[in-house]
């Protein structure tokens, strides 16, 4: 719990907080980069955990890249039993780099892929995915 | 010849590693039911009171002669033992248990009640079950004195409607010659009944199992194993290599959501019933849903995921995974009642021999699983360790004060005392 807690102020001094009103506990959140490299991403989530079949929900904050992102989407999937969420999400900017996802339901356990997509001001999409593995 | 599968089975007893250990505490105990925002009445005693005097009462079927206890028999874990259920006609779906159902997201096994007190406008008014129309059942509940009086208790005096013409439902003719003030009391007092159906069947929890005695006995070891050699192996495999968890997990073993198996139609061609494809939309056309206007809590998050949720071309033909708690009390099994016992489930599952071709967008989770015959009868070991204790006798049958005019298959046989609740609720 400790070692959690520092963890967190951790990040949290090194992201500058979180956003007021959304206040999302980490895990320490996931760095994600898209595949061209051009944008970093780090996804935090409010459970402590990827949880089975309980609703939560993503932040994610652009941290780099060649400008201001015009929308950001995250989606979530298993490719080996070729089936997405059961949930249809959107995501809301927050702040101008801090993005919210609510409600994200992943309802089986096994091998998921996150995927965080960024689509920039000359609306060209850049993703960055994540295996997770959900228990 | 089978005791040459099954001896050496028999003499390596089974050892858990750390993740079955896990695992098996994931499944027990069943908690209290997630709380139901979107009923303000989910938790109230008296509410449920007059919840059950409705649930065992033929007089608010179109007859008279159908209660919901007619299909959900209490000494069947509250189903009826038909493939599919008979009221004022015969339906096309098997009847489900209703010990654990207030858990589940979704109502129906295509999912097209969004709340438990959602779900009970549907019966009500089916004509192949109960046949009744909301403005006989209003008239009713105003001229039985109990079951008035425990109304009027609970929401207030009931306003005075005048004679209203038998029949009416909001598709009826003489629907449109009521004031709208009197339609609004209508379905006023209509949802509120309901609401208290759903107090009611929040109470019927599945009782403690002799799965659930073996998990607990992890904490006192002293306790004794509750469970066969057969069926910790049954746990292993459904929990392993047989993948039963994928959909089958928690406390109730089910995902609360939806799959296509690939159960074919009774010719072997691919089934036509649409389950959660057509479900779904039933339920976001209703004004009864989670976030309409009789929802007493339309923002919560109960209530926005029907809007959220995604339907893709995968749930055409999807149903919801059912509870397997009490599983052995309630076959026949599937959304149809096709299969007579597990063994007829587990064989299906074993082969996958009888699945119709899928579509191409059906997900992919199922694989033919080739087990043994000794492999099978401890994965059914495992699902008859399930059954649990009743819920307390005076959940079982009518209450006392309002003796209904029959009962037809009711009879109450149970007397163990109740199980008592554990575990955290789930909050969604
Ligand atoms: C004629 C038989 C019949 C009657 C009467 C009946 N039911 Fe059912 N019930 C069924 C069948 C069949 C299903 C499954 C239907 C489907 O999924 O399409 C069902 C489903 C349900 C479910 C959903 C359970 C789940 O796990 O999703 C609940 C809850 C329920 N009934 C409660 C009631 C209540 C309350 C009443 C009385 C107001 C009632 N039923 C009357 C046959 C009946
Ligand atoms: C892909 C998800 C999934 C997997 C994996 C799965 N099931 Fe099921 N199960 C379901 C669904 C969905 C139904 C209802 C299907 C229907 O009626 O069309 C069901 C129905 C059942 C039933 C009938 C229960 C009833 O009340 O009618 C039993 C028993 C059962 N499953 C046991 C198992 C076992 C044992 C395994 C592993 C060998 C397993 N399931 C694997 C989703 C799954």
């Amino acid at each position: 719990m400790m070692t959690r807690t520092l963890v967190a102020l951790v990040m949290l001094a090194a992201l500058g907080g979180c956003s007021a009103g959304h206040q999302l506990a980490p895990p320490p959140g996931h760095l994600m980069r898209t595949t061209d490299g051009q944008w970093d991403v780090i996804v935090s989530s409010s459970s402590d955990t990827w949880p089975l079949n309980e609703y939560f929900d993503l932040e994610i904050r652009v941290i780099r890249g060649p400008s201001a992102p015009v929308e950001v989407r995250a989606d979530a999937g298993m490719p080996a039993h070729r089936h997405g969420m059961n949930v249809q999400v959107d995501t809301v900017r927050t702040t101008s780099d801090i993005w919210l996802t609510q409600d994200m339901l992943l309802h089986m356990p096994g091998d998921w892929v996150l995927t965080i997509d960024v689509i920039d001001t000359s609306g060209v999409l850049h993703r960055a995915t994540m295996p997770i593995v959900v228990h | 010849m089978l005791y040459l599968f099954i001896l050496p089975a028999v003499l390596m007893a089974p050892t858990l590693t750390e993740d079955q250990i896990r695992t098996a505490r994931s499944m027990s105990p069943v908690p209290p039911p997630p709380s139901s925002p979107t009923n303000a009445m989910a938790d109230d005693p008296a509410a449920a009171l007059l919840g059950q005097s409705l649930f065992f009462e033929p007089g608010i079927s179109g007859k008279g002669t159908t209660s919901c206890s007619s299909c959900h028999q209490p000494t069947l874990a509250f189903s009826d033992g038909r493939h599919v259920s008979t009221g004022a006609g015969v339906g096309i779906r098997n009847a489900p248990t209703l010990l654990g159902a207030a858990h589940q997201r979704w109502f129906f096994w295509d999912g097209r009640a969004d709340s438990l007190w959602m779900q009970a406008t549907h019966p009500i008014e089916d004509p192949l079950e109960m046949n009744a129309a909301r403005g006989d059942v209003v008239q009713f509940i105003a001229h039985t004195p109990q079951l008035r009086r425990r109304y009027e208790s609970l929401f207030g005096p009931i306003p005075e409607l005048g004679a209203l013409p038998a029949g009416l439902t909001p598709e009826s003719e003489q629907w449109n010659s009521l004031t709208s003030t009197q339609q609004q009391s209508v379905n006023e007092i209509f949802v509120n009944l309901c609401k208290c159906l759903a107090a009611y069947e929040r109470q019927l929890q599945p009782g403690d199992s002799d799965f659930d005695r073996w998990v607990a006995s992890f904490e006192s070891p002293d306790a004794g194993p509750a469970l066969s050699d057969s069926a910790i192996r049954g746990f292993q495999l459904f929990t392993g290599d047989a993948g039963c968890w994928q959909c089958h997990f928690g406390p109730l073993l089910s995902d609360r959501e939806f799959h296509d198996l690939g159960l074919p139609a009774p010719d072997g061609s691919p089934s036509t019933d649409p389950g959660r494809g057509e479900g779904y939309a039933t339920l976001r056309a209703s004004s009864f849903r989670a976030d309409g206007p009789w929802s007493d809590a339309p923002e919560s998050r109960a209530a926005r995921r029907a809007a959220a949720a995604r339907i893709g071309p995968e749930h055409w033909g999807a149903f919801r995974t059912p509870s397997l708690r009490n599983v052995a009390l309630t076959a026949p099994y599937m959304h149809d009642g096709r299969f007579a016992s597990i063994a007829e489930v587990l064989e299906f599952y074993n082969t996958l021999e009888t699945q119709a071709r899928r579509h191409h967008h059906a997900e992919d989770v199922l694989q033919p699983l080739n087990l043994n015959a000794a492999q099978l009868a401890d994965l059914e070991a495992f699902l008859r360790s399930l059954s649990g204790a009743p819920p307390a006798t005076h959940l079982l049958g009518p209450l006392q004060d309002t003796p209904p005019t029959a009962i037809p298959g009711d009879q109450i046989r149970h007397s163990t005392p109740p199980a008592a609740t554990k575990g955290a609720p789930i909050h969604e």
